[in-house]
Order: C-alpha cells, then structure tokens, then sequence
C-alpha cells in the first residue's frame, strides 16, 4: 500500500516529474527529488537493506546519513547512501552485502548464529589449528564488506579548487542561517555549506505539527538570497577541520578547500535511539527520519505508529505523523513523570494515549522477520534501569518512531582544538572552550528552543565579527531550561538481548557488557574490541550511547569516560576526490628533444627527466650500457648532465660560508681551481657531494646532485638566515645547462670547439676555466668523475643544444657518441667513486665511506662538526668496500640491497653493483664489517635466491683489475 | 569577455639581480623600482620591475622594451649586486574564467580584494615554485605567471589543459 502522501508546501520533491527504476528487478516509480530510501518508502518496500555482520533486514532509520542501513550500488557505483542520494531515471539498484537479494538474502542464517559470533570472535575464534586459519582467512575476507570495488569505474576527473571567505557557516538550520544574515548584513564575505540539497535544516521538517518553524525558515531563506555576499553551497559537507581554519568541502563534482579567517559551527545534532530489543527492525525509525519523510518527500512514515520517547521531542514527531494523516496509537513516555509540556495536552485532546514511565520493551516482528508488526509496551523504572514486565502489553503498529536524544556533530569541533565538557542539564557534551576563530551555535551548543537557536546563531555571529575587528554588541542566547532534551540512559534491557546500539556493526548491550569483563573497559579499548563506531557512520548514531553504557558498567559519570578522537573525514570521501586532478611536475632540460629523438629511455631523478641510455635498434637496456660506458672508455661519450645543481655563492663572506656549510677548506683555494664538497647534517649524516670552483675572490660556483639541489639551496639559505654572513646566493639550477664530455677523445673534441689550452700543463685536473666553446659562453671544469679525461662544461640553458650539436659534430670522426645516466652510475663506479643517496643511507657518517681526507675537523665550525667529533670517538660498525666477484663468475647475480652474510649474520649490503664489459668483471660497493675491510678479504652476498656469492675487496678505481 | 586565454610570454626578455646594492644599481641606470617588497611597477609603460621580497628584482622588457639589454651590457662586477640569470617561462592568463583555473592551481587568494595592484605573489602554482601578479591591460584584468624554464613544458601543459576544458583558448 502506497506510503506517498498529498502535496505538502516546502517538500523537495517535484511532483510533475516522474522517475522510474528498478530496485532489485522491481519496477517503482519516483518524483524527481526523491532519494531512493524515500522513493522506496513511499512504495511500501520496507526491507532496503541488510546488516553488515549479522544480515539483519534493514529499513530506513535516520534518513540523514546518520547510519548505512541502506546501501546500494548501481551497477557502476557501490555503497550509494540510499538515505541521500536521489535516485535517478533509469537507475537499476540492487543492495549490498546481499547473496540473493534483500528479501531472500542466503546469508540471513548468521542471524541465527550470531550467538556464535560475538564481538571479539575474530580475536579467539580462527588462529587454532593453525593450518586452518588460510581457509578462515579466505572465509572472512569473502563474506566481509559491504560493496564490491568496480575496477572499471570511469576516470572522472574531480577539480580541487581552493576558495577564501571571511566566514564560513557550517550548517544551514536556523542557527547557521541566523548568523549568516547577520554577519552578511555587517559586510562579510561570507560561505554557508550544509549538506542537505536545500537550506533550513531542520526549519524543513521539525514542525511539531504546525507552521511557526517552517515560516522562520521562510523568512530567513528571503533574506539569504537577499544578500549578495553570501555564497551558498548546498550538497556541501565540511569534510575536516586543518589548522588556521582550513576546511575541505566535499561536493558531488570534487573537494573545494576553503580558507575562512573564521568559523561558525552550526552543524546540529545527531539524534540518537533509544535501545530496545528489535530497535533495527524495518519501520522502527527516529522521529526526525519520520519528519523528513513526511515534509520533504510527501511520504506517511507508517499507517499506524507508536512513538516511542525518552524526551520532549517525541511528542512534537508524534504530532507530525497525525498532520500527515498517520495513526498515533500510544505515545510511550520513557520517563517516570513524561511530560512534553503543551504537545502532551495537544495529543491527549487528539485522543492519543500517554503511557508515561513506560518503555518499549520489544519490538514484533512479521512471521518472515522483515518489519516491525506491533510493540510490546511496558511499564519501566527509570531510575533503576529495569523493565517491569508483569503486566506487559501488545499494540499492533506498522511503525514506532523513536526519540531519545541528541549528540552534538561536533566533529569539527573537537578536530579544532575545543575542549568540550559535558552538561548536565542538557545531557550532552558542549564546548567549554573554543579555539580563536572558532564558534559554535545552536544544537551542537546545547541550543534546543528554536528561537534561542536563531539568538545563539546571531551571538555566534556577533561575536565572530568582534573577532575579526567589526565592531558587534555581545548577545547572549538562554540556558536550556526544562526537560533535558537528551535522556541520560535511554537503554530498555532485554535478557535475550538483539538491542541494537551501533547498526552499522550490529553491536548489542550485551557486546559492551562481556567487552568490559575481558577488560576491555577503557573507552579507546571498548572500541577496538566491540568496533562501536567504526562502522561507515562513524559513531554518528552510536557513540554517546556507548559512552553511557560504559559510564553506567563502571559506575562512573559520562564525562570521567571521555570520548575517542574525532578523525577527518566527516563522512567518507571518494578517492577521486582525493586524487583531483594530480600535478605530477616535471623539468626538462633543453636537450630533450634531442634526446627523444634519438630514443632515448628515460628516467626520473628528482623532479627531472633524465636520458637513462639510448638503446639502438635490437639493443636491451644492458646491452646499451655497456656499449655507451665502452665507446667513452675507448674514444669519448657525451652526457647531459643540465640537471646538476648550480649555486653561485658572491660576497666578501663567500669563502667563510663555504667553510661552515661544507666539511673541507676553501678559504685558501686558489681562483681557477675547484675542490671537492662534501655537506652533512647536523648528525653527522652524509648529505650530499659536489664540487665548488672558485671564480674570483668573493665567487664560488658550486655544482651539486640532482636530486638534492633543491633541498641544498634550501639549507643554505635557512643558514644564511642564521649566520647573516655578506654574502648573496643565487640558484642558477634552470638557468645554465651542464654537458660533460669524457674519454680519451674528450680533449681532442673539444679543443677543435676552443681557443682554451686544454694542456695537463695549463689546465690540469682539479682546475675551472671561463671560455667559450663553440661561441657559447662556457665554464669548464677539469674533473673526473666518469674519466680521467673529463670536462664539465656550463652554459646558458638556452645555448646548451647549440653547444651539444657542435660537439657532436666536432666528435663525429672520433665516435663520439651520447651516453646516458645509467651508464654513468657504471662508469662511476669502475673509477671507483661512491654517489651518496646511492651508496650511502640515512645513517651513513663519512668515515664509514672513507671520507675522511675531507673532513676538515680543525675548522672552527663546520655543519656536522660536533656529532663527527663524537661519532669519531666510537669504533666503527661498517665499512664501504669496493669488491669484485671472481672473474668469469656464472651464476645469479647479486642485486643493490642485497644483504652480506657473515656466520649467518646480517653483516652488511650491496650499494652498487653491475657487470663492467671494459673490466669484465663484476664489480661493486658493500657496507661490510670493518673486520673485512682490507684489500683481499673475502665475504659473502646473499641472493634473492638465497645463494651465498662469494666476493672479494679490491682498491679502486676497479681498472687495476685489469692491469692484474 | 572571452573565457580563458593563455598566452606564452617566454620570449621576453628578462634580466635579473639581487643583493643589499640591487636597488642602488637599478636606479643608477634609471631603473625605477617598487618601494616595497613583492610588488611591481612599470616603467615608461614598457619595462615590468618586480621586486621580490626585499632585495631581488626580475626586469621584464614588454613589447619595445630595451631595459634588459641595456642591463645586461654592464658586466662590471659591483659589491652587493649579484646578477641573477633567468631562463623563465612566462605567461599571461586572462578572462571570465581565469580565477576558476587559479583556483585550482593556487591555495592563495588572488581575487581584486586579497591581492592589490601592484602586489605580487611568490608562491605554488601546480605544485611548482612561481611569482605572480595581476594587472590592468586595455581594460582587462590579465595575471602573469613566471616560472623556472624547466617546467616550462610542464606548466604550459597544465595552462593548456584547464584551459581547453574550461573552453578557452592558448597562443
């Protein structure tokens, strides 16, 4: 029998346009607007869903996205809050966690061994036998979760915008709407986001049965629009709260990230339910889930419903469900002395019965235990906590609303910082004290009258506005007085138990009673163990009953349990969302070109593309290392080594800065020469490494590794602040490009290019030059680190190719050919020289590498100088060894990181290793005992496959291997 | 109005300096520059003077500009004037649209009311380091991007493809 009732004014439904789908094979019919819980509803189809754990049939509860009791995938989407999202022409739904549908579910039978399957079981149940537990294993990952993943779900890319406001309302009620009229009205630029699709709050559904709340909702709605420099977003929920009020939006399309320089919270309330055996059968809801469905989509909660209530509240819901033509059978009044002031005499004269001091004791469910068909009513002691059953009663219903209370969505709150104390007279945890900037109105105050709401919402915005320097009077909103509108423990004990506290986890009384006899007592470890509030809602409809249940276990009051910690994000957040658009930034040199074009395959280091080799036609990748490392080992390669970092450090002070950032010495270096770097931490870590050549007195030119060079400079200039030296320094990383030409052949080339005397007389190794090459201007440094025969030649990014292209031809006749970055790392490491970040790790000091002939510990001070003077005092625990394997070795090859073996022990690691066809031999660098370090020791390296690969320690460079 | 146009500006001509004597120098060679930190002028109508932070200025010669040139043929090395070599990739963004793109590139607010003219920013923009301003051109409100040369390419295909799909246009 149709649920749908006649035209309401304020309904969000659009009765011209009908929408159809099909749930679960069954065709239904919509409006336009219409979720697909209410959709459904209105049809008469009361199981939408099954329980996680126990597949309970399941109905509508909150209706807010306050629980998942109705998830739902379309086929491309999963886990669709039913409760939220409008359904759609054409969609085909079906629930989750389902075998079979919602009606003829296969898992329903855990329900009926869910004796079995307390919580804990996970814990007790499966690790014996052992050889048993992959099959259990297998068992519960199948039968856990809710959707299944969609692995072909589109690629939809969802913007992340940033956007800035003077203050941003979180919640659109009349608290939120209150203080955004205000606030705009005194020149605000202000944002209010709620996450329902229209603004109001709970203006569009708390009626009590008449017009006064709908018409404030009116009124305040005209102003808004009235106000240009308000920002509406609806379909909006502020996912967390970050520092220096910085809070995500959450919106269909994507995630805004907005900056306020203040905030309101006015996020309401949850409500919560009362517990009672059967409280999660289809057609036991919240009274504010009723409301919604009579006033936003038009439809009759039940024909004949009890409400149940522990609060005031109840009996304005009681009073909705007769304006919307339902029968109200009883009102149970959980409370010894009921009460609900001027709504009890109003019901009464309507002639529904009050049954004050009375619970529901258990709900009835049909024969096919799908939905609710009565209540069992009874008389109840409140102070005791007991359920006089004697003379209990049955009253057939198709529905019982239930009220109990409230807890504060002061999420938000607590993620800033707030301190929140618990209040007595309202029964709820309020904020006692709030962050600057921050400000809380309405519900989540403890607020309940609606006009005291609408005044907090207008002292919130006073006083944000005193906040940020416009001038508002201080108002104030009254104190909650009368009933509380929370019921301290609204929990309806039941020897059989199925009282449902937590709905997304099935989680009953009796879970929180055995947890807090396992020990289990202690709110963070009641959690973990019972998973209250872990479920998708988080705790929302949960939580602060918990928290009773454990004050009430453990004799204590409320506030001495505490809560647990308040996580973003607020509801869950699509991983596209997350992802935006992603920025995967990237730097090219000005060769890259070239380097595509000649096939190069290329690789990452640090933010740059580096040309790794240029394999030719047939050619694997090792193959194309080493034909690149043997054609610069006999006539000469060219490298692009544009992304080194280049620093030029000016100043009168030039000199001292280096000898305080560097370990080595530099104020005595000659101009036209350059010396080895080498930077630490201040633990005495290895860095980074590089050169620095001195131009003039007050210029040093300083090249350094790629991957660091923007971290490097960052230090330098964080030094700088501290030192306050005379000095300038000037990253000219992306302005000048780098080219190294190595090899026999290297002088030869390019002295065809230049004018400068490239002679071991008059430009030995260890020197720097000014020049041009090739008519490009051009720093030349005489180094070595592929070769002997080496320069490293600077220029104007720009003019590199110009540079490159001239040598090319110029070294045509010599076989000159391009060489990549991995056959650098081999050519490296034939002539014997370590890479930090390679061959070194976050731990590593330099006397572990041998560096000790650059650590200048007679300075006054160098970056790293104390730790070293420590560390210089302790034996050594590894060593950096060069090794080799025996010559022709056959057989698997060791990898970098793979660990040496000494007695069995873990003794050290590979850092480098690969075949060199020039030395043919396999030749490396290990960390190894500093027992083994002497040239000749042997070790041993474990493979990936367990094979031990004898090694022996060589000096370096590895070419004396050769001449042996 | 249009909706969104990125042109690549990069051609330019840009000369760069820095040090305690930067400011000094500059007006020696009849270089106005901006009072105050992070801000910018323009010269004679022809040559953009950015200051960033205190003691760093980025010279950009517009269309007729001479500045740069004239900058760069002093090669004398002066004490505290350090000269920065540039290599950037520059570009100017205009249109209805323009601030829904920062938007998304820039955590920073670059509305008419949180950056002045004559203010600029050095900041984030697509993850990467750039300075920015906003200007009056012909009755337009255009922004112009610099960044290192590097990530030209990269930036230029980020511009270019939040550009197209919030239908505009890049030259």
């Amino acid at each position: 029998m149709s649920l749908r009732n006649s035209y309401k004014p304020g309904e969000w439904i659009n009765r011209a346009k009908e929408i159809n789908f099909t749930f679960e094979g069954e065709a239904f019919t919509a409006f336009e607007g219409d979720t697909i819980s209410s959709a459904l509803w209105a049809a008469g189809q009361k199981v939408l869903g099954r329980s996680f754990k126990y597949h309970r049939p399941r109905g509508v509860l909150s209706l807010a996205n306050h629980d998942v009791n109705i998830l739902m995938t379309d086929g491309t989407d999963t886990n669709m809050r039913a409760d939220v999202v409008e359904v759609k022409d054409g969609m085909t739904l079906q629930a989750v966690n389902t075998i079979g549908g919602v009606k003829k579910d296969k898992n329903n039978y855990i329900d009926s061994i869910s004796p079995l399957l307390p919580v804990g079981f996970y814990y007790k149940a499966f690790h014996t036998p052992r050889k048993l537990f992959p099959f259990w294993e297998h068992m519960i990952r199948k039968a856990a979760g809710l959707g299944i993943v969609n692995f072909d779900y589109p690629r939809i890319l969802k913007r992340k915008l940033h956007t800035h406001c003077d203050l941003l309302i979180i919640g659109a009620g009349p608290s939120g709407l209150t203080a955004a009229c205000k606030a705009a009205s005194a020149g605000l630029q202000v944002t209010l986001i709620d996450e329902n699709r229209h603004l109001g709050g709970s203006l569009s559904y708390d009626h009590g049965g008449h017009k006064v709340s709908a018409e404030y909702g009116e009124d305040l709605l005209k102003k808004i629009e009235s106000l240009p420099n308000i920002t509406v977003r609806v379909g909006a929920y502020a996912a967390g709260y970050y520092p220096d009020h910085f809070i995500p939006i959450v919106e269909t399309g994507g995630i805004t990230k907005v900056r306020a320089k203040a905030v309101i919270v006015a996020s309401g309330a949850f409500e919560q339910p009362p517990v009672f055996r059967y409280n999660d059968l289809p057609g036991v809801m919240l009274g504010s889930a009723a409301q919604r469905l009579i006033y936003r989509y038009g439809v009759k909660p039940c024909h004949n419903g009890i409400v149940f209530t522990a609060n005031d509240y109840g009996y304005r819901v009681a009073l909705d469900l007769l304006a919307a033509g339902a029968n109200v059978l009883a009102v149970v009044d959980l409370r010894a002395g009921g009460n609900g002031g001027l709504h009890n005499l109003e019901l009464c004269k309507r002639g529904v019965k009050i049954y004050a001091g009375h619970c529901v004791y258990e709900a009835v469910a049909t024969s096919d235990k799908s939905k609710v068909r009565g209540a069992v009513i009874c008389a109840y002691d409140d102070k005791n906590n007991v359920a006089l059953t004697d003379n209990k009663f049955t009253v057939d219903c198709d529905g019982i609303v239930m009220s109990a209370g409230w807890a504060p969505a002061a999420a938000l709150l607590y993620q800033a910082g707030t301190a929140m104390q618990f209040d007595y007279d309202v029964q709820q945890f309020v904020p006692s004290r709030l962050l600057d900037g921050i400000f809380a109105a309405g519900k989540v105050n403890g607020i309940f009258e609606l006009d005291q709401r609408m005044r907090d919402g207008e002292r919130a915005a006073n006083d944000a506005l005193n906040y940020l320097g416009k001038l508002a009077v201080n108002t104030n909103a009254e104190k909650h007085s009368g009933g509380a509108p929370s019921h301290a423990y609204a929990m309806v004990p039941h020897p059989k138990g199925k009282n449902f506290v937590d709905f997304d986890e099935d989680i009953q009384i009796k879970d929180f009673e055995n947890a807090a006899k396992e020990g289990f007592d202690n709110i963070e470890l009641m959690k973990r163990f019972t998973t209250v509030g872990m479920g998708p809602s988080q705790g929302k409809h949960s939580n602060m009953n918990a928290i009773r249940i454990l004050a009430k276990i453990r004799g204590l009051p409320v506030e001495k349990i505490g809560t647990t910690t308040s996580r973003p994000f607020f509801h869950p957040t699509p991983m596209g969302h997350l992802g935006g658009r992603g920025f995967h930034p990237h730097r090219l040199t000005s060769l890259h070109d070239w380097h595509e074009a000649h096939g190069a395959v290329f690789t990452d280091i640090g933010a740059w593309k580096r040309a790794a080799y240029y394999p030719q036609f047939g050619q694997t990748k090792a193959d194309a290392i080493q034909a690149e490392a043997m054609a610069v080992r006999k006539s000469a390669g060219l490298i692009d080594v544009s992304s080194l970092g280049k620093i030029e450090v000016h100043g009168p002070a030039a000199a001292e800065f280096l000898e305080r950032f560097f370990t080595g010495k530099y104020a005595n270096q000659k101009i036209g020469t350059w010396r080895y770097t080498l930077l630490l931490d201040e633990a005495g870590v290895v860095v980074d490494d590089g050169v620095a050549s001195r131009v003039a007195d007050d210029l040093f030119y300083l090249s350094i590794g790629t991957a660091n060079a923007a971290m490097v400079y960052r230090e330098m200039q964080r030094c700088q602040q501290e030192w306050r030296l005379d000095i300038g320094l000037v990253n000219v990383t992306g302005a000048f490009g780098a080219i190294n030409i190595a090899g026999p052949a290297a002088r030869e080339i390019l002295s065809s290019l230049t004018e400068l005397d490239l002679s071991t007389e008059a430009f030995p190794l260890g020197h720097f030059r000014e020049t041009t090459v090739a008519n490009v201007p051009t720093k030349v440094i005489r180094a070595s680190f592929v070769s002997d025969m080496a320069y490293e030649l600077h220029s104007p990014m720009r003019q590199v190719p110009q540079l490159w292209n001239a040598l090319m031809d110029a070294g045509k006749q010599k076989g000159l050919r391009a060489f990549g970055s991995d056959t650098q790392r081999l050519l490296r490491l034939e002539m014997g020289h370590t890479i930090p970040g390679i061959d070194t790790d976050g731990l590593t000091n330099p006397y572990e590498i041998g560096a000790e002939w650059v650590i200048k510990m007679d300075k006054p001070y160098f970056v790293g100088q104390r730790s070293l003077s420590i560390l210089s005092k302790r034996p050594l625990r590894k060593q950096l060894v060069a090794f080799t394997l025996a010559a022709n070795f056959k057989g698997e090859v060791p990898l970098e990181c793979n660990l040496v073996i000494d007695s069995g022990e873990i003794a050290g690691r590979v850092t480098s290793i690969s075949y060199s066809k020039f030395i043919d031999r396999i030749i490396g660098f290990a960390y190894v005992a500093p027992a083994k370090k002497a040239v000749g020791s042997s070790f041993d390296i474990r493979t990936d496959n367990g094979l031990l690969v004898a090694a022996t320690v060589v000096a370096t460079p590895f070419f004396q291997l050769q001449e042996a | 109005m249009p909706i969104l146009r990125v042109i690549d500006l990069s051609a330019h001509e840009r000369y760069g300096v820095k040090g305690p004597q930067a400011a000094k120098w500059l007006a020696s060679h009849g270089v106005a520059t901006p009072k105050n930190a992070n801000a910018w002028v323009l010269n004679k109508g022809k040559t953009l003077v950015m200051r960033l932070g205190t003691s760093e200025f980025l010279i950009e010669d517009q269309t007729d500009g001479k500045t740069c040139e004239k900058l760069a043929s002093d090669t004398k090395r002066v004490v505290g004037v350090y000269k920065v070599p540039h290599a950037d990739a520059s570009y100017l963004l205009a249109g209805s649209e323009v601030l829904n793109m920062l938007s998304e590139l820039c955590s920073l607010d670059l509305g008419e009311s949180a950056l002045a003219e004559n203010e600029l920013v050095m900041t984030q923009l697509a993850g990467i380091s750039a300075t920015i301003l906003r200007q009056r051109m012909d009755k337009e409100t255009v922004y112009r991007v610099w960044c290192d040369g590097t990530y030209g390419v990269y930036m230029q295909h980020v511009l270019r493809n939040i550009a197209v799909e919030l239908g505009g246009s890049v030259a």
